[in-house]
């Protein structure tokens, strides 16, 4: 349902990823960038997978916003439905911190609008959206259990509901010892669950994490991606923003990818990479990655042991595998479809 | 409904967490420590200022029985302090256990002659020495009489003070450095509790839930609440001080009345409307405490003029610059307590300053507003003109994305 982490994986092999931290596509150097295929574009809005889609409801409609002369937004338009996972991605810079902040009112649109159920997203809709800003913040000095309460009765709780949901929330993310203590005691991967927590007090119907990942251990993460998963299994819509490109294919069914302020990439995410009019191939000769001399070859996303390609559909395996063979005796070969980070990769190079 | 609920919300959260701060509870019970320990310092101060002088009387001299009775004469208070020796006298005299030694003709004093003592002593000598002639002489009781009691004139006083016109003044003057106090503690409080709300950066988290306005409003409410509290304690200390010590033994204190403290409370409050969120403002720029000397001149803009104004006005509370400094908002919260104090302030003007205060209060909730807004959601220290301009799109040139 929500997570999809071992579907249609058996016919190719992945890669080992180890690093979540790593940073990807687009740092990469730009000299093949002209030479990657691009990705067919989408129409964000168009569903290319009518089947999956639940009710579209927060919508991002033709938002647009200018700081002086940079556009942070451009006519960014995409949905986020509830009961599904949405990565939101794109490189720094991008625009994805200002689209969130539209949604809570604390960055202004200067065009376009931010709907909820096919309205204007209003104040009384606030209370029911959860919000993790990429600027982590909570009261330094608050004990755990007050802070809850207090989020918690913003968001319109009633004083026992509050203390209720704070008390579940706490003891939901190993957190209930610390109940009493402030949040400067905590470690820093307790800030981050704490964090977490003030997000989903008041049970949000939507829930909007701005690079919730960032700087969790593998253990932190397996928690995070668990809660998010319950999270849309009973309902509640989920956008959040990333960098962890392998992540979020595992977490997320839908992907929205911006660059400079424009969508460019926008779907389901296995939608995305079947429909791909590329292939990766990865190719081992001679015990050692191979290295093709043609151009129809290009280096894959992420591929810094060598070894790994995206090759346009036209090329049919067998034309690759006897390329390799030229090269000496081919003992491992694979191929499927790009991964969500060369997609990503091509997505934003071509912008 | 909603925004009066937040508001309530936002205000019990910094009241709250702050009376329950080790910090403030202990700050609280010194405060009153030293105002209820004030009573008796002032007592003995006065005790002191008003000591008998020592006269150190060697042996039995026919002047030492006089001593007393001319320092009725003149009233000036003294007592007698019989001394064994000349060295012995003279060490007294060197510790100012003594005034001045007499010693058989001779008054020995330390540094310099008392003009007072001296003339207490001098008639005493002389009034000595008038006895053994009236006895030399053979005078009768009635011719003697005549000769010692010469008829003394009787005072008469043009311009007497009023009854406590100083104690009034001085008065004055520590309503005013207290009201003054009371809006920079909390006012800096507020500064702070802004800061620490921008610097953790659980301002973004707030405001999607609460409007900034909503958010600046509980703040200083709530930080008010607490103000007034410690104001109330000051308040009562003193009133407590009047029971405890003899009020007519400190005068002005008995001034410190039930209305006194009333009024205090009334400036207290529309002092820190007016100054409180111009401190908001000021906190909402920065993000460091090495930061905050950067801004403070924001909120004392204000507040250090009219401190200054208050002061000068406090020394004579019936001259035409106080009354006009009682009516000007910036000055008036320090001023018109001082000079209600004193009485005599015509309602009209009493109801006028206090009109233009919430007047001047809503504008700088205004002015100061914007600036708050337009800063408060940026991650580091922010310009003033960047702050107010990031609510107009057009000029806005922010950095956040």
């Amino acid at each position: 349902m929500a997570m999809k982490a071992s579907a249609g994986q058996p016919f190719w092999i992945r890669e080992g990823r180890t690093d979540p931290n790593d940073s990807f596509g687009f740092d990469l150097p730009n000299k093949t960038a002209a030479e990657i295929p691009q990705a067919k574009p989408l129409n964000p809005l168009a569903s290319n997978h009518d089947a999956s889609y639940v009710r579209p409801m927060l919508c991002f409609v033709g938002l647009t916003k200018r700081y002086g002369d940079v556009v942070a937004l451009d006519q960014a338009t995409f949905e986020a439905p509830a009961g599904r996972i949405v990565g939101f991605l794109g490189p720094n810079g991008a625009g994805k911190t200002t689209a969130m902040r539209c949604v809570f009112g604390l960055a202004q649109p200067d065009e376009g609008a931010v709907t909820w159920d096919g309205r204007p997203v209003d104040e009384a809709d606030r209370l029911s959206f959860g919000y993790m800003p990429e600027e982590r913040g909570m009261y330094p000095k608050m004990r755990l259990n007050d802070q809850l309460v207090y989020f918690g009765r913003l968001a319109g709780l009633s004083p026992s509901d509050a203390n209720e949901q704070a008390g579940y929330w706490l003891s939901r993310l190993g957190l209930a010892d610390r109940a009493g203590s402030k949040v400067d005691e905590l470690s820093h991967g307790n800030q981050q669950r704490m964090q977490l927590a003030v997000a989903v007090v008041g049970h949000p119907k939507l829930l909007i994490l701005d690079e919730p990942f960032a700087g969790l251990d593998p253990l932190g993460v397996e928690t995070m991606a668990d809660l998010l998963g319950e999270l849309a299994m009973a309902g509640t819509g989920i956008l959040f923003s990333s960098h962890q490109l392998d992540l979020v294919e595992d977490i997320c069914e839908d992907v929205v990818i911006i660059n400079q302020g424009r969508v460019v990439l926008a779907g389901n995410v296995e939608g995305l990479r079947s429909q791909s009019d590329h292939i990766r191939v990865e190719v081992t000769v001679d015990g050692h990655p191979w290295t093709p001399d043609s151009p129809e070859y290009v280096p894959a996303s992420r591929s810094v042991r060598g070894g790994s390609f995206i090759v346009g559909h036209h090329m049919t395996m067998e034309q690759v595998k006897a390329d390799a063979e030229r090269s000496g005796s081919v003992s491992q070969f694979s191929y499927g479809p790009p991964h969500l980070s060369d997609l990503f990769r091509s997505a934003v190079n071509h912008a | 409904m909603h925004n009066v609920q937040n508001i309530f919300l936002v205000a019990r959260r910094d009241f709250t967490q702050r009376i329950r701060s080790r910090v403030f509870l202990i700050s609280m019970v010194i405060m009153a420590m030293l105002i209820l320990g004030l009573g008796p310092l002032m007592a003995s101060q006065i005790d002191k200022a008003s000591a008998a002088e020592a006269v150190g009387v060697i042996g039995q001299p026919p002047a030492a029985a006089a001593l007393m009775d001319s320092a009725g004469a003149l009233a000036i208070d003294i007592k007698i302090v019989p001394v064994p020796n000349r060295s012995k006298g003279e060490a007294m005299l060197a510790d100012g256990e003594l005034a001045v030694l007499l010693d058989g003709d001779e008054t020995v004093w330390q540094r310099s002659v008392s003009p007072y003592v001296n003339a207490v002593v001098v008639s005493a000598v002389q009034a000595a020495a008038q006895q053994e002639a009236i006895i030399t002489l053979g005078l009768t009781d009635q011719e003697a009489m005549s000769l010692l009691a010469p008829t003394v004139p009787e005072n008469v006083v043009l311009e007497p003070p009023e009854d406590d016109a100083a104690a009034r003044q001085g008065l004055a003057y520590l309503g005013v450095v207290v009201l003054f106090m009371a809006v920079v503690l909390s006012g800096q409080f507020v500064l702070l509790g802004v800061m620490e709300e921008k610097s953790s950066r659980v301002a973004e988290v707030v405001l999607a839930r609460v409007r900034p306005m909503q958010l600046l409003t509980g703040k200083v409410i709530g930080i008010g609440t607490l103000g007034l509290l410690q104001l109330s304690v000051l308040g009562g200390s003193l009133f407590g001080l009047t029971k405890i010590v003899d009020v007519g033994s400190i005068p002005g204190l008995g001034i410190w009345t039930g209305q006194m403290i009333g009024s205090l409370i009334l400036w207290f409050l529309l002092g820190y409307a007016m100054y409180s969120v111009l401190f908001a403002a000021a906190g909402s720029l920065v993000t460091r405490q090495e930061d905050v000397q950067s801004v403070s001149w924001i909120p004392m803009l204000g507040l250090l003029p009219g401190y200054f104004i208050a002061l000068v006005a406090s020394e004579d509370p019936t001259s035409t610059l106080t009354t006009i400094a009682s009516i000007f908002p910036i000055s008036a919260p320090m001023v018109m307590p001082v000079r209600a104090a004193g009485g005599n302030v015509p309602g009209w003007q009493y109801a006028l300053a206090i009109g233009l205060c919430i007047v001047t209060a809503y504008l700088l909730m205004r002015l100061a507003g914007r600036i708050y807004r337009g800063s408060m959601l940026r991650t580091s220290k922010t310009k003033i003109r960047d702050a107010w301009s990031a609510t107009s799109p057009k000029r806005a040139r922010e950095r956040v994305l």
